[in-house]
């Protein structure tokens, strides 16, 4: 929460300041002193978050009205393109490896698995995983726990690769971790496109 | 039987998300990993989960890699619906608050 917080506080800060604006502008047309004396407070509070995240509104309340207005479309653009997309390169490689799931496990449903294209798979998804998690996962991202779940992902499919050097495994056994894998590289994938 | 006690001991004082990997730490310990284990669990606790999952993973079953593989992705699975309907929720706030201050202008300019 502490990390969203810090992650989004312009947006926040608009959304107070936006609210503020708007409430002073209702009491405005229905003006009452308890209202203004209840604003004044707030515009106080309001004027030390700002000073905190060194905006300055002492230049008189047009011009911070004008300011938080500005911010309060900054925040819809914001919101707009909160996508958290991955690099370009990435994105690929994962799409691609999201689409070879699919018609493996096709075979796999079809009772013809491709053993060879499923370790080939394994290896694929492992090189994606490590890519992602060794630089190409967005600093942004909103929780820290995906970026420890992506780890894990890591460190299972290099432990897959390193299973499949030292055993046989079998067909049914590849389509058990093909099972496995499609859905959660679809849960990734849909993650990056900010989709549920 | 002292051996069983030892272990138990091991696992009562894994840290609690450690907790799942007590099977598999106990497969690593009967391939003599004890040293290893300690360490990992000593880096846990300041902080650092990977060399302890790192172990966990090394002594998985090929049925546990693909359970586990399965529970990451139910857990991104959750964690993103609970992400992007709180975006969307922002979106609409903010939605509304622009549209509201739009209202306000529009009153002030006696439009």
């Amino acid at each position: 929460m502490i990390q969203w917080i810090q992650a989004h506080y312009v947006e926040l800060l608009a959304i107070v300041g936006s609210l503020y604006v708007a409430a002073r502008g209702i009491v405005a047309l229905t003006p009452t002193p308890k209202d203004d004396k209840a604003l004044e407070g707030v515009a106080g509070w309001l004027k030390g978050v700002a000073k905190m995240f060194g905006l300055d509104l002492k230049q008189g309340i047009t011009k911070a009205i004008i300011l938080l207005m500005i911010f309060s479309f900054m925040a819809t653009l914001l919101t707009g393109c909160n996508g958290i997309s991955l690099n370009a390169a990435n994105q690929a490689k994962l799409d691609n490896a999201t689409i070879t799931a699919k018609l493996l496990m096709d075979k796999c449903t079809a009772g013809t698995p491709d053993a060879n294209g499923m370790k080939q798979f394994i290896r694929d998804a492992n090189d994606v995983l490590v890519a992602i998690d060794t630089g190409g996962w967005p600093a942004a991202w909103v929780s820290a726990k995906y970026k420890q779940q992506i780890g894990q992902l890591s460190i299972q499919a290099k432990s897959m690769v390193e299973y499949m050097k030292l055993h046989d495994v079998s067909p049914p056994e590849l389509c058990d971790a093909l099972n496995s894998w499609a859905p959660t590289l679809q849960a990734v994938d849909n993650a990056s496109r900010g989709k549920q | 039987m002292a051996d069983t006690t030892k272990l138990q001991d091991l696992v009562g004082k894994l840290p609690t998300d450690l907790q799942p990997y007590a099977p598999v730490l106990i497969q690593a310990i009967a391939a003599g990993a004890q040293q290893e284990i300690q360490a990992a669990i000593n880096l846990y606790l300041k902080g650092d989960w990977k060399p302890a999952y790192e172990l966990a993973a090394k002594y998985m079953t090929w049925q546990q890699m693909c359970d586990e593989i399965k529970r990451i992705g139910a857990t991104i699975t959750a964690e993103n619906q609970a992400n992007a309907s709180f975006e969307a929720f922002k979106e609409s706030l903010a939605n509304a608050i622009v549209s509201t201050l739009f209202a306000l202008g529009l009153a002030a300019l006696g439009l």
